[in-house]
C-alpha cells in the first residue's frame, strides 16, 4: 500500500511528551497561518496597487485633466455674467488657457514642433522648434486657447507642454454696449459702467447667477446704426442717443459713438471712452422749452390760451433774443411751441418768474446729479447766481446744460402723467439699492399738464420742427433742439449740437428716444441745414420704425381725437400747412 | 481545550472575513472617490466649454452679423406698409417662400448658404430666394477673438 505523501503531516505523537509536542505543533501551524495570510495581504495589496488602481492612472487624459484643473488657482472666482433684458449674453467670464512650454521636459521637439505647426497656423514649425530647443526652462508658445484648441494639443501628449488657465473677461456684442457695460482691468476688476458699478456683486457671484440689465440688444444695435448713419451722413463728429421706458425709468438703451471695443483696449481712446449720454453735459437749446412750457401749463390753468409777441426780438439789458425762423407775429403757446420761438418761450419763463421757473426745474431733477448706478454721471452746470436774465435764456435751453440722461428722465416724468422717474440699468429683482420702486410713484407735476404736453408734442411733430419724425400709426411726439455750441468767442455758430427728444405714443406714452448729433454739416439733401428737423429727427423716426416692429407695438388705426383739439389752438398760424 | 480551538477558529475566520470585507468596502471608497472626482472634472470641463459655447453663441448672433447675413441670403424682413387697412395690407405683403426646406451647410464660421431647388416648379407670383455667395468678413471667427483678447487695461 503507497502512503500518501501528506500522510506524514497527520502523524500523532504518542507517549509522556505527547501534550507538549502537540501544543508546540498547533503553535507552529498557528504561526505559519498568521504568516501566510500575512503574505496573502501583502499580495492581494500589491494586486490592487499595481493592477487595479495602476490601470486606472495609466489613461493619460484623466492625469493632464487633473494637472489642468489644479494649474488654475481656486481662490479665482468666476465673474458674473452681464446679460440684457431677454437674456443675451453682454459680457462673460471664460476659462482660457495659455500654452507654455519647459524646454527640459520636452521628449521630442522636432515632432511637437510639427504636430502645434499643424494645429495653429498663425506660427511656423521653426519658431517652434527654435522656442522648443531654447536653453531656458520656460517660453510661451501660444495664448488664450478655446477649450477645443486645448484638448487638441494634450493629444500630442509631450510633457513638456504645459497650460496656464485664467479668466478673461469677454463681451461677445463688441463695441454695441460698450459705454453702459463698461470694462475691467488686468485683474479683473472693474473699471467702468455697469461693471464697475456692481464690481462687488459681480466678482463675488457666490450663487452664480448674472447681472440682469434693463438694456435690450435689439434696439440698442438700432439706435446705434441709425444715430452712426446720421454721422456719417452729416459729417458730425459724435452722436448719442438714449431710449428709455417712461413709466419706470428703464434705460433700454444708450448709446454714445465713438465708441470702443471693450475686447480689445489697446485701441481704447479719452475720446472713445468718453460716455456722451451720461457724463457729458451739454446745453441742449429748444428741447428745455418742453419743461419751461410745462412749468407755464403747471401754473397757469389758461396757459394755452396765453399770447406772447414775438414781433420784435427781444432786449433785456445787454442781451438780444432772436428767433432762428422769425414769424414776426403774435403767438399763442403752441404756436410758441411749435415753431419753437426762443422770444415766446423766454417770454413764458419771465412771466413764470426766476423762483417759479427755478422751482420747477428743481422738482424734475435738472439741478442736481442724476441718481443712478451708472458711475459716469455728469453734473450738470446752471448759472450761480442765477439772475433774471438767466431765467430767460433757460428756459429755451442755453446757460444750462444736462446730460442726455438726465434730460430724458426729465422728459419721462412730463409725458408719464407727472411721476418722477429715476433711470435705472437694472432689472428690479435684483437690484439691492435702497429706494428702489417698481414703477414711478411719486407724482411731481400735475395730470392735467402731462396731458397738455403730449400733445403740444405731437403738435411738433404733425405740423411744427419734427415732422420728419413722423411714424404712421404710432403717434410721435417730440421736440427738437439746435443749440450752438459755445466756443472760445461766444457761441460758434457753425458748430451745433442737433438734438430730438421723441415720445410715442403720444395718447399714452411708453418710450422716449433721444438722439443728439455733434457738429452735423449741412448736405444738398437737407438744403444746407444741419438743424436737428434734418438731422436728429428723421434720425429718431427711423428709430421709432424699427422699435415698433422689433417691440411687437401694433399701429393706432384711427388718429386720436387730441390731434385735432391741439390743431383748433394754432388755427390762424399762417404759412405752415395744417 | 477544543473550546478554545473553535473559538480560537472562529475569531480568526471572523477576522479574515472582516478583513476581506474592510478591504472590499475601502475599495469601494476609492473607486467612487475617483468616479466622483473624474465625473467633477468633467462636469467643470463641460461647464466651462457650455460657457464658451453660449459667448460663441451670442458672438455669432450680434445683431450687425445677423443683418449682414441675411442680406446675403436676401432673407431680408419685408418692409410692413405703415397703412392702417389691414385688407391692403395683405394684399401687398408678398412674403418670398424658399421652394424648398432651407438646408444648413457646415455650422462653422462660413455663412449658413440656403439650397434652393431649380427644379421644381415655379409660379409666376412667388418671388424666389437665391443664395449669394458673398461670404462674411473674416473678423467673424470667435477663436480669434478669444486669441487677440486684450482684456484689462494697465494701471
Amino acid at each position: 500500500m503507497k502512503r500518501h505523501p501528506l500522510a506524514r503531516l497527520s502523524f500523532t505523537i504518542m507517549g509522556n511528551k505527547s501534550s507538549a509536542l502537540e501544543k508546540a505543533r498547533s503553535r507552529l501551524v498557528l504561526l505559519s497561518a498568521f504568516f501566510i495570510i500575512a503574505y496573502l495581504v501583502v499580495a492581494i495589496r500589491m494586486f490592487d496597487l499595481m493592477i487595479l488602481q495602476g490601470m486606472f492612472f495609466v489613461d493619460e487624459n484623466i492625469t493632464q485633466e487633473k494637472q489642468a484643473i489644479s494649474t488654475l488657482a481656486p481662490k479665482e472666482m468666476r465673474r458674473a455674467d452681464i446679460v440684457d433684458r431677454n437674456g443675451v449674453l453682454l459680457a462673460t467670464s471664460l476659462k482660457t488657457a495659455s500654452l507654455f512650454a519647459d524646454p527640459k521636459l520636452v521628449v521630442d521637439a522636432q515632432e511637437t514642433a510639427k504636430e502645434l505647426a499643424k494645429l495653429f497656423s498663425s506660427q511656423s514649425y521653426e519658431s517652434y522648434l527654435e522656442k522648443l530647443q531654447k536653453k531656458n526652462r520656460f517660453v510661451w508658445l501660444k495664448r488664450n486657447l478655446i477649450p477645443s484648441e486645448q484638448n487638441k494639443i494634450m493629444l500630442i501628449g509631450d510633457p513638456g507642454l504645459a497650460f496656464r488657465e485664467e479668466y478673461q473677461r469677454v463681451y461677445p456684442q463688441g463695441e454695441l454696449v460698450s459705454h453702459t457695460i463698461g470694462y475691467v482691468s488686468q485683474d479683473n476688476k472693474g473699471l467702468a459702467g455697469l461693471e464697475r458699478a456692481f464690481q462687488p456683486l459681480l466678482s463675488e457671484n457666490k450663487k452664480e447667477v448674472s447681472l440682469k440689465t434693463t438694456l435690450d440688444v435689439r434696439l440698442q444695435h438700432a439706435l446705434r446704426q441709425e444715430i452712426q448713419n446720421t454721422i456719417e451722413k452729416f459729417s458730425a463728429k459724435a452722436g448719442t442717443g438714449l431710449i428709455m421706458d417712461v413709466n419706470n425709468g428703464d434705460v433700454l438703451a444708450m448709446v454714445s459713438l465713438p465708441d470702443f471695443d471693450p475686447n480689445v483696449k489697446g485701441k481704447m481712446s479719452d475720446d472713445t471712452a468718453f460716455n456722451r449720454a451720461s457724463l457729458g453735459v451739454y446745453e441742449l437749446g429748444s428741447v428745455f422749452k418742453i419743461f419751461s412750457t410745462a412749468a407755464l401749463v403747471e401754473s397757469n390753468d389758461n396757459a394755452l390760451t396765453m399770447t406772447f409777441d414775438a414781433t420784435e426780438p427781444l432786449k433785456r439789458g445787454r442781451y438780444t433774443i432772436r428767433d432762428y425762423h422769425p414769424e414776426k407775429r403774435i403767438l399763442t403757446v403752441p404756436e410758441v411751441f411749435m415753431v419753437s420761438s426762443n422770444i415766446g418761450t423766454a417770454l413764458m419763463g419771465e412771466s413764470i418768474g426766476t423762483d417759479g421757473l427755478k422751482a420747477f426745474y428743481k422738482k424734475l431733477g435738472l439741478f442736481e446729479k442724476p441718481d443712478t448706478v451708472l458711475p459716469e454721471v455728469g453734473s450738470p452746470l446752471y448759472p450761480r447766481p442765477w439772475r433774471d436774465i438767466n431765467t430767460l435764456t433757460a428756459s429755451y435751453g442755453h446757460g444750462i446744460a444736462v446730460s442726455p440722461l438726465q434730460l430724458v428722465t426729465a422728459v419721462s416724468t412730463i409725458v408719464n402723467g407727472g411721476y418722477s422717474v429715476r433711470s435705472r440699468f437694472i432689472l428690479p429683482e435684483q437690484e439691492k439699492h435702497e429706494n428702489t420702486f417698481e414703477t414711478a410713484s411719486v407724482r411731481v407735476i400735475k395730470e392735467e399738464t402731462s396731458q397738455v404736453m403730449r400733445g403740444l408734442l405731437r403738435l411738433v411733430v404733425t405740423d411744427g420742427t419734427a415732422r420728419k419724425a413722423e411714424v404712421t400709426g404710432y403717434e410721435v411726439g417730440g421736440k427738437t433742439g439746435t443749440a450752438e455750441k459755445p466756443g472760445a468767442h461766444g457761441y460758434d455758430r457753425n458748430k451745433l449740437i442737433s438734438s430730438f427728444v421723441g415720445v410715442f405714443p403720444t395718447s399714452a406714452p411708453k418710450y422716449v428716444v433721444f438722439v443728439a448729433i455733434d457738429e452735423p454739416h449741412g448736405i444738398k439733401e437737407s438744403y444746407g441745414y444741419a438743424t436737428a428737423g434734418w438731422t436728429a429727427a428723421p434720425a429718431a423716426g427711423r428709430i421709432i420704425k424699427r422699435m415698433a416692429s422689433l417691440l411687437g407695438i401694433p399701429p393706432i388705426e384711427k388718429p386720436q381725437q387730441q390731434d385735432e383739439t391741439n390743431k383748433l389752438l394754432v388755427s390762424h398760424t399762417e404759412g405752415e400747412a395744417l | 481545550m477544543k473550546l478554545g480551538r473553535i473559538t480560537t477558529g472562529c475569531i480568526l475566520s471572523a477576522v479574515l472575513v472582516s478583513g476581506a470585507l474592510l478591504f472590499i468596502v475601502s475599495q469601494k471608497v476609492q473607486s467612487t472617490e475617483r468616479d466622483i472626482n473624474f465625473l467633477e472634472t468633467k462636469i467643470a470641463r463641460e461647464k466651462e466649454s457650455v460657457r464658451v459655447f453660449q459667448a460663441e453663441w451670442a458672438y455669432l448672433n450680434r445683431p450687425d452679423r445677423l443683418e449682414k447675413l441675411a442680406a446675403n441670403s436676401q432673407l431680408e424682413p419685408t418692409a410692413i406698409p405703415q397703412s392702417l387697412d389691414r385688407q391692403i395690407m395683405i394684399q401687398t405683403v408678398v412674403v418670398p417662400i424658399p421652394i424648398r426646406k432651407p438646408v444648413f451647410e457646415k455650422m462653422d464660421n462660413t455663412p449658413a448658404l440656403i439650397q434652393v431647388s431649380t427644379q421644381t416648379e415655379k409660379t409666376e407670383d412667388t418671388p424666389i430666394i437665391t443664395p449669394q455667395n458673398n461670404s462674411p468678413e473674416k473678423d467673424e471667427n470667435f477663436a480669434d477673438l478669444i486669441q487677440n483678447l486684450e482684456t484689462g487695461v494697465g494701471e
